[in-house]
């Protein structure tokens, strides 16, 4: 997949060709020191190429931690470069399930995870004021002006 | 009124000054530090053919020294530059006062001021005695007492960083060219004193041209070895005794922490700090790197009888530079017949 031609709409890609390919990035990650499936610099290398893979789960397992931003001599940002990827493949329905099923909750009751009757009673314990059950209200409207819903 | 003015007594200068006494000419030298050689001096055996970088300079300046129309000043610095081909005055700033200056051109061989990597912590430059320049590292071959700062045994193993301050947006965007030569050949001298020292460079693009190339090759061959990567962290070992460079190797794409007792940082070359200043009163230009801009290369620029040679207008070797020394004595000497 090329995802060249649109780089324009996502934030931070402007000095993707600026490459050495010299590794700082990958180097100093901290998610590839434990899953070597996510090299940030092959996915910028495959994004360089017009040759990535946006159902490839790996993706998706960037902390945006930012040392691949600071470490780069080139200014490359590889993190935008990732989350540009990601947006991408998102746009596209390409996303994880997993990440879709967040996305569905968030929908559907305003949070990432849905409250349970564990938390309830533990707040409940600990006398905190009760969570408000639905808030989605301004996410939907967000969701339909940015065609998130497509995503889904 | 002399006939060409030098600024800068590195090789270049030594080299130009030395061509021009030979036909004759009327020549003056000006060289910022106490002694001639410039960023020579802290370097042994010079790369390639091997000649003593000492030798090197005490050839020429005995030229320069026993001719009868080179003047040389040293520990003097240029305080004002004026007026144009044919007539130029400057104003020198000698230990025994200012002195005035008449020359009908200028050579300027400024060479270079080599990159201070104060900046480099994640690489732990100041932070741990046993990360060092290659210029500290140059010193030590060249002393026979390459020690680690930390505890003055000999290393087992040595690392070089190349690319420090090179082709890199955050300090400098050009290649420094001489760098990896340097690196190579300092590795090769590393492992000639410590033949059981393991000694890596880690590398960005190799950059040996022409026969460089073959000490290279030798370098690979007497086992150095070479990885293709800009390491992100240069870490102390538990209690301090060695150090670990974390860096992907980016040929197969896998993390890899090497332990190492000594790290060298391969430092680039930076534009002398009044290179600007020097500039604007001869009315050339500067490029965009801050050294002199050359029209047409090698020695020429905009201004009629200023000439650039060396390191003063990009990081160069010193096989160039010489060349460039002498070509820019011949471009003088041609002006001064006219």
């Amino acid at each position: 997949m090329d995802l060249r031609p649109e780089l324009d709409n996502y934030y931070g890609t402007e000095n993707l060709f600026e490459c050495y390919q010299c590794g700082p990035c990958t180097g100093g990650c901290p998610v590839n020191r434990y899953l070597p499936d996510f090299n940030v610099r092959a996915i910028v290398k495959r994004i360089m190429d017009g040759d990535i893979d946006l159902a490839d789960r790996s993706l998706w397992y960037c902390t945006t931690c930012y040392n691949c931003y600071e470490r780069c001599p080139q200014k490359v940002k590889p993190l935008y470069l990732v989350q540009a990827a990601t947006n991408s493949a998102f746009a596209r329905g390409l996303a994880p399930e997993s990440i879709k099923d967040m996305n569905k909750t968030l929908l559907k009751c305003g949070r990432n995870s849905e409250i349970t009757s564990v938390a309830r009673n533990q707040r409940q314990a600990f006398g905190l004021p009760a969570l408000k059950e639905n808030v989605s209200e301004d996410y939907k409207k967000i969701a339909a002006l940015t065609g998130f819903s497509k995503g889904l | 009124m002399s006939s060409v003015l030098i600024v800068g007594g590195g090789i270049t200068g030594m080299q130009a000054a030395s061509r021009l006494a030979l036909l004759g000419k009327e020549v003056v030298l000006v060289e910022r530090d106490e002694e001639l050689g410039g960023n020579l001096k802290i370097l042994g055996a010079t790369f390639g053919n091997g000649m003593e970088a000492k030798a090197l300079i005490e050839k020429r300046e005995k030229e320069i020294r026993s001719s009868a129309t080179a003047a040389v000043f040293t520990d003097t610095e240029i305080a004002s530059l004026k007026g144009a081909y044919p007539r130029l005055s400057a104003s020198l700033k000698t230990p025994g006062g200012t002195r005035e200056v008449e020359c009908r051109s200028v050579i300027l061989s400024t060479g270079f001021t080599p990159f201070n990597p104060a900046g480099m912590k994640h690489y732990g430059f100041g932070m741990h005695p046993d990360v060092i320049t290659a210029a500290e590292c140059a010193i030590k071959i060249k002393e026979n007492k390459l020690v680690r700062n930390s505890n003055g045994q000999a290393p087992h193993s040595v690392t070089f960083i190349q690319c420090i301050g090179s082709r890199d947006l955050r300090t400098h965007t050009y290649c420094s060219a001489f760098c990896c030569m340097y690196a190579v050949h300092c590795a090769l001298q590393v492992k000639e004193q410590i033949p059981r020292c393991r000694v890596a460079v880690l590398y960005m693009d190799i950059r040996t041209p022409f026969c460089a190339e073959l000490v290279y090759e030798d370098a690979r061959r007497k086992g150095v070895s070479f990885f293709r990567s800009k390491p992100a962290a240069v870490r102390a070992g538990r209690g301090h005794d060695h150090l670990t460079v974390q860096y992907e190797d980016t040929l197969d794409g896998e993390l890899r922490f090497l332990q190492t007792d000594m790290v060298v940082l391969s430092i680039g070359a930076e534009p002398p700090k009044d290179a600007g200043y020097l500039a604007a009163s001869l009315g050339i230009e500067t490029g965009e790197s801050g050294f002199f801009a050359c029209e047409p290369p090698p020695v020429f620029t905009r201004a009629q009888g200023v000439f650039v040679a060396g390191a003063a207008s990009g990081p160069k070797d010193i096989a160039t530079c010489i060349a460039e020394g002498s070509a820019a004595a011949a471009q003088a000497a041609i002006l001064l017949k006219e």
